[in-house]
């Protein structure tokens, strides 16, 4: 019993480390969000909320875009969750540590899963973690826990942080995303895969760009089609 | 609007849950092999390279030359820390020199 825990503790830990490139890209862009949540008239226990409550990045700022520019409530919400429709795959991607769980396992995996978990998804391979619920667990509580604080930091600063595009953090969070592209990579067996799914996502942003946050959802479901239906896999 | 930011807030919340929820019960129900199974193995690297892709899109130039860069970066050193920073220094650095923002 004792030693079982002592291993839940180690694999949440090392989910929390691992998890660290993505919580620093993820802290620039958090404290963004309080910083323009406060500017758009929200409260300070406005944005918090938001940023506990949904935990979804760019839903919560495409929402507060839909309320800024008086849309109202049904069309920020409608625009949120097309945004968070990846959701979906995303916990359908991390199945094996949501899956045959306790349900409060499987609840709280679930809650806590974001884009940045399947970032994790490289190094948990390399620690031979992929079934762990706690790895997952400690790497996407360590992220909300920081996205709520930065949040925080962000609402109370308000228009005191200077263009942080100037400074190069706007790219932080694609840097993060990128990085975790060749730990994803299982062989040529992934190339054309992914190569469909690229392609959809360029065809849609450059036919239909204001469909592009559908285009993610349709380039990983038909990649991720092609690789189930093509021969000889 | 202090209403209405509240209930965009819970009707956000509540849908985001359900999405996340949904996807683990779609997927617990789904065979273990055969296309759908290969399919959700490759969904992952798919799911990211699309995200990737839809967030490149916005950018020009120096954006992809340096999304480019990071990639090596990872690639080689598998140090994604170490590659962000990368590209958030390459980045400030290529904008100041090319005259942006």
């Amino acid at each position: 019993m004792f030693q079982k825990n002592a291993e839940n503790i180690s694999e949440f830990l090392y989910g929390a480390r691992d998890m660290l490139p993505m919580t620093i890209g993820a802290a620039i862009y958090g404290m963004a969000f309080g910083l323009l949540a406060i500017q758009a008239g929200f409260s300070f226990d406005q944005s918090v909320s938001m940023s506990a409550l949904i935990f979804g990045g760019s839903s919560q700022l495409i929402a507060l875009d839909r309320l800024s520019v008086g849309a109202g409530s049904f069309a920020a919400i409608v625009a949120g969750i097309a945004l968070n429709t990846r959701f979906l795959l995303v916990t359908a991607a991390m199945k094996n540590s949501l899956i045959g769980r306790p349900w409060w396992q499987t609840a709280l995996g679930a809650a806590l899963a974001t884009d940045a978990s399947v970032a994790l998804m490289q190094t948990s391979k390399r620690r031979q973690l992929e079934h762990s619920f706690w790895y997952f667990f400690g790497g996407g509580f360590s992220l909300y826990i920081v996205w709520i604080l930065v949040t925080a930091i962000g609402a109370i600063l308000g228009g005191q942080i200077p263009n942080p595009a100037a400074f190069g953090l706007d790219f932080a969070i694609i840097a993060v995303f990128i990085a975790a592209i060749p730990g994803l990579w299982r062989g040529m067996t992934d190339f054309l895969p992914w190569t469909v799914s690229g392609i959809t996502v360029a065809l849609i942003a450059f036919l239909a760009p204001e469909y592009t946050s559908w285009g993610l959802i349709l380039g990983a479901v038909s990649g991720a089609a092609f690789a189930g239906v093509r021969n000889g896999s | 609007m202090e209403a209405e930011i509240w209930v965009t807030v819970a009707g956000l919340a509540v849908a985001s849950f359900g999405l996340r929820l949904a996807g683990v019960i779609f997927v617990s129900r789904l065979p273990q092999s055969g296309p759908l199974a290969r399919g959700l193995d490759a969904l992952p690297g798919c799911l990211m390279v699309s995200l990737v892709m839809v967030m490149m899109m916005k950018g020009g130039l120096i954006e992809w030359f340096v999304g480019i860069c990071v990639l090596f970066s990872a690639g080689i050193t598998r140090n994604a820390t170490v590659s962000m920073f990368l590209g958030v220094g390459l980045i400030a650095l290529l904008r100041h020199f090319s005259g942006g923002i």
